[in-house]
């Protein structure tokens, strides 16, 4: 049990996170909000999003902000698994083996364009995802804590990628959507971004260090005591379990949509300052949990409509909890 | 060019069956003369082909056999020739048709010593390339238009294929078993070369060679008047040489010198010597048919026309309309199937102009489409169906009272917030979501509901979600006062409502 001191703590840290992600991320709140939910709920979230909408740079704010080791990997057609959880090699000094880590072992790990790596080097990070740790030749090494995986993908450019299967893409507790900004948001970046600035780097002198480490794990562990009713319980296993017979939906999402689902409804009521989860907290993030484990029949891609749509559809005829 | 007035056969087409029988009848007709004819050039190739071999050596004996079958045409050329000229009342002597053959040895040798020698179709094409002589170009088109019809002549080479070598290779079987039985016993065909060496096999080869001469020399006649007959054959269906005849010859000629020749046209339809044997000699001779045909031309119907009469069915005025009584009948029930089947095509055709509307409604108005997402259930439901007002009482006060009475805050609450929500709704007619949650109803309220209820409702799902959510149990004296602030606030207006009803009825 948490007491409410750690209980208000863990919940101004979070919004230290929000607040300074406000500092050189313009606009893209809903964006933000889904990003520190996972955070809050200790979970993996991909992006989706065309190129230039600051996905690399909500990754290295968030890495910043908390005083976390943050490392960038370009996923590439030729890229291994054991360029990004290690290897072993020869020390010729010692005469022996020595393991090399790999950038996985480090606190948020940004997976740029996961989906143009291959299936196995895919395996291989989404290994570290489910299990928090590693094995190179035979010696299981475990990842520093916390550990935060933000894969990105491009909507568009599907020529020679490797789409992540419907397996895969359970792993990651929210699927978060960037889109473009408005034009005042666009405005006020240009004003902000190419004022005493070289080239396109990325400007992170206006963050500050507003956390450390060990408070994201805090807000984790805070998160993880957030009070379900049974009633919002039942409630999140009817959204899940009418996902997979539900009219236009081809494959529901399993039960891991069920206790991601959950997570990311206490980690949204932590956000908000809540200590229990209402069916709104649940209801708010079945979009962003469920629309990458939702497969749409194929009529319905064909006629334009989206996992939000049919997930929208759902959360308006599910019947809430009453008594 | 010969003229077809001097034709000394009655032409007439017939099959290519016919046509090879008649030339076997003729073969056996002139036989005598025709294998003489065949011998006068075959024997001289023969003998120089034995001399050359003989210079050679016995080893290559079958070379010699085979250089003397290659020359064939020649030894049958005699044979067309003759033939030929007889056909149109010309008689040659044995010299006078080898003569007549040697000029035309080089057309033979361009011709028939090249590759065209394998053709089965040799002794049907004699005519075309010794009779007609045509330009090389024009021959060819000749030849294809006589094998346009069926001409059997692939046939006639093999039976005389086989006749001869039955023939050639029975005698040589029948002479060594009669006379060289001991030979035959010891000749070892695995040792073949050596035997063909030794002066011992030098008589076997000299009888093959012979026999096979001989052979070929019985069979020649048949194979070279058959085919002779057979290009005869087609240019009478393809010239209408009967037509012609007769037309130029409705009198015989007299003194014509070949009688046998005439004697061969009249057996001409006929396949068995023995039947063509009798017709010849049943002939009749020139002068008495001249006496017929006199006797014909002057007979009083020969050059009368006679009058044939045809009945024609005119079905208009001959029918008798009687017989139209079964369809008279069937007249009105046919009617009436047109009728019906108007009416149907008609129907067809309405349903199909209302499912085309329909159809480009629905593609020009999207709005009004029934979507994929689209249910049979109402996902939006009023008052009275809406899953949060099912089960209420009707008297909201007395029962959260009352169940705050037994201490059940948090059913209490329940029915407080859903009393609240089911007075605002009949109140307003608003319509509210299946799966609305509490902060949706406050959103949906919002529009249409109070400031005073608005703000109740705000403080009783306040209330209500720390009581039922967060398992904080909420005082007694926070729900009766939120009891009194409901009372104020939603009970009046259904009072209101009740009154009007009331005056209203």
């Amino acid at each position: 049990m948490i007491d409410s001191t750690q209980f208000a703590t863990a919940h101004e840290n979070l919004n230290k996170l929000r607040n300074n992600f406000g500092q050189v991320v313009i606009g893209q709140q809903q964006t933000i909000d889904e990003l520190l939910i996972c955070v809050a709920a200790g979970g993996h979230v991909l992006i989706e999003g065309v190129p230039g909408l600051a996905k690399t740079l909500l990754a290295r704010c968030l890495a910043f902000s908390a005083q976390a080791d943050d490392v960038r990997i370009q996923f590439t057609p030729d890229l291994m698994p054991s360029d990004i959880v290690g290897h072993a090699m020869f020390d010729h000094e010692q005469q022996t083996f020595s393991v090399r880590e790999g950038p996985v072992f480090a606190n948020v790990v940004v997976a740029d364009e996961i989906n143009r790596a291959p299936a196995k080097t895919q395996s291989a990070l989404l290994e570290a995802m489910q299990e928090q740790q590693v094995s190179i030749e035979g010696e299981t090494r475990a990842l520093p804590q916390p550990f935060i995986v933000i894969a990105t993908q491009n909507p568009i450019e599907q020529e020679g990628t490797y789409p992540l299967p419907q397996a895969q893409l359970d792993r990651f507790l929210c699927k978060v959507l960037i889109e473009y900004p408005s034009p005042e948001e666009e405005l006020l970046m240009l004003q902000q971004i190419t004022h005493e600035s070289i080239a396109n780097q990325l400007d992170l002198s206006r963050l500050q260090a507003v956390i450390t480490v060990d408070d994201v794990i805090a807000i984790q562990k805070a998160a993880s005591f957030i009070s379900v009713d049974a009633v919002v319980q039942k409630y999140v296993v009817s959204i899940v379990t009418a996902t997979r017979s539900w009219n236009g939906i081809d494959i529901g999402a399993g039960p891991r949509g069920s206790i991601a689902l959950l997570r990311a409804a206490r980690a949204h009521a932590l956000l908000h300052g809540n200590d229990f989860v209402t069916p709104d907290d649940v209801k708010k993030v079945a979009a962003t949990v469920l629309r990458h484990r939702v497969q749409l029949t194929p009529d319905l891609e064909i006629e334009g409509y989206t996992p939000d749509d049919v997930i929208s559809s759902l959360l308006t005829a599910v019947e809430a909890p009453r008594a | 060019m010969a003229d077809i007035k001097n034709l000394t056969v009655l032409p007439r087409p017939r099959s290519a069956w016919q046509a090879m029988d008649a030339g076997f009848t003729l073969a056996r007709a002139h036989y005598v003369k025709l294998v003489i004819l065949w011998l006068g050039f075959s024997i001289p190739v023969f003998l120089a082909c034995a001399a050359l071999q003989l210079a050679t050596g016995w080893s290559m004996w079958s070379l010699m056999l085979l250089l003397w079958w290659w020359f064939k045409p020649l030894y049958e050329l005699p044979i067309h020739l003759y033939l030929s000229r007889a056909l149109f009342s010309e008689e040659l002597s044995l010299r006078e048709t080898w003569k007549l053959a040697l000029s035309h040895f080089g057309k033979l040798f361009k011709t028939y010593l090249t590759l065209a020698r394998l053709s089965p179709a040799r002794a049907l094409t004699y005519g075309v390339v010794f009779l007609e002589q045509l330009p090389r170009k024009q021959r060819g088109a000749r030849i294809d238009t006589l094998k346009s019809e069926k001409t059997r002549h692939f046939l006639l080479v093999q039976v005389c294929f086989h006749i001869e070598y039955i023939m050639a290779y029975a005698v040589i079987t029948a002479v060594a078993l009669l006379f060289f039985s001991d030979a035959i016993s010891e000749l070892d065909f695995a040792a073949y070369q050596a035997a063909v060496e030794s002066p011992d096999s030098h008589p076997w080869l000299i009888a093959a060679s012979m026999t096979s001469l001989i052979a070929a020399a019985l069979v020649a006649p048949f194979y070279v008047t058959s085919g002779f007959l057979l290009y005869i054959n087609r240019r009478m269906q393809l010239e209408a040489w009967d037509i012609e005849h007769r037309f130029r010859s409705i009198r015989p000629r007299s003194g014509l010198g070949i009688t046998a020749i005439v004697l061969l046209a009249f057996s001409l339809s006929q396949s068995e010597p023995s039947l063509a044997e009798d017709r010849a000699s049943s002939m009749i001779s020139p002068v008495s048919a001249n006496a017929i045909v006199e006797e014909i031309l002057a007979d009083e119907d020969f050059g009368s026309i006679e009058t044939r009469w045809e009945p024609i069915l005119d079905f208009d005025n001959d029918w008798d309309d009687s017989d139209l009584s079964f369809f008279d009948k069937l007249n009105g029930s046919t009617t009436t199937f047109a009728l019906i089947a108007k009416a149907l095509l008609w129907i067809g055709i309405a349903i199909f102009i209302m499912l085309l509307i329909h159809t480009l409604r629905q593609f020009r108005r999207p709005e009004i489409r029934t979507g994929a997402l689209s249910r049979k259930g109402r996902d939006v439901e009023d008052a009275k169906s809406h899953p949060l007002t099912q089960n209420l009482p009707t008297d909201i006060v007395a029962a959260a009272e009352h169940l705050l009475a037994q201490g059940e805050r948090r059913q209490a609450l329940s029915v407080l917030f859903r009393g609240a929500l089911r007075a605002i709704m009949e109140q307003y007619d608003l319509n509210v979501a299946r799966g609305a949650t509490e902060s949706d109803c406050k959103q949906s309220i919002a529009s249409v509901a109070s400031q005073l209820q608005k703000n109740t409702f705000t403080r009783l799902l306040g209330v209500w979600q720390n009581e039922a959510y967060a398992n904080q149990p909420q005082p007694e004296q926070t729900i009766a006062s939120l009891i009194d602030e409901w009372k104020t606030a939603f009970v009046i207006h259904a009072n209101d409502n009740t009154q009007a009803s009331d005056s209203a009825l």
